[in-house]
């Protein structure tokens, strides 16, 4: 069983779907730090154990509010002992976060989408 | 553009996607390709967050963000100044790993102005820095 919900702008939208297994979250457009801010709350009820799956391949940008936003989950759900897997970064997220060398501190999976 | 272009904006952040959009469209006629393109919106994007971020807002003055674009010998620079705010905090680990990564050099001085130079060769393949179709 899944339950869904989405939200967004002309700019950047989210689409989250909660399934036994963990929630999957697809974030789309300008993740930056006038976004960061609404999205930051979206694991808020997060539980023990939970696996977030952050799928970024529709994401053109992101900036280090955004990354700080990454940070923050990653750290919240390692402390409830769970983790944040982000998912096929596309190439802007690949190089942001190679600069930033957070792809050594950060779960990524999957290499670079095509744009 | 002539040998400055200028840019006020109100000094928040949904405001700083218009400084972005203007950087991408200085860019194009630059002749940047896609990836300095996205570069070039991180950089102004990263120096805007940065005054919003660790500068005060001035208190009984307009809370703006300038932006000035300039060539700069083999560079672009850019200089963006919040307007009689203070500096109350060093940028990021994240904001200075972007800017180190992304320019030849940067400063974020007191006054809460951050200065940054693009190299213009590595984004227009041009080793003297001659801009393709445009000139700053």
């Amino acid at each position: 069983m899944t339950d869904s919900s989405s939200f967004g702008n002309e700019t950047f939208s989210v689409r989250v779907s909660r399934t036994p297994n963990g929630r999957y979250i697809i974030a789309s457009g300008e993740l930056d730090g006038a976004e960061a801010e609404s999205v930051q709350s979206l694991i808020d009820d997060a539980t023990p154990s939970e696996r977030v799956t952050l799928d970024v391949s529709e994401l053109t940008f992101i900036d280090s509010m955004g990354l700080r936003m990454l940070v923050d989950w990653h750290r919240r759900l390692h402390q409830l002992g769970g983790k944040l897997v982000i998912q096929h970064p596309s190439v802007p997220v690949e190089r942001v976060l190679a600069a930033t060398q957070l792809d050594r501190i950060l779960h990524v999976d999957g290499s670079s989408s095509p744009t | 553009v002539g040998t400055q272009m200028e840019l006020v904006i109100p000094a928040d952040h949904p405001h700083v996607r218009v400084a972005r959009l203007t950087a991408t469209g200085l860019g194009s006629l630059l002749g940047f390709d896609v990836e300095s393109l996205d570069e070039m919106r991180l950089v102004i994007d990263e120096m805007c967050s940065v005054l919003l971020e660790c500068s005060s807002p001035p208190a009984d003055q307009p809370d703006r963000l300038a932006v000035v674009f300039r060539r700069a010998g083999p560079a672009l620079r850019i200089r963006v100044e919040r307007s009689h705010a203070e500096v109350v905090a060093a940028p990021s680990a994240i904001s200075r790993a972007i800017l180190d990564a992304l320019c030849d050099r940067w400063a974020f001085m007191q006054g809460a102005i951050v200065v940054a130079d693009v190299p213009l060769a590595r984004h227009t393949g041009d080793a003297t820095g001659n801009t393709a179709t445009g000139e700053v």
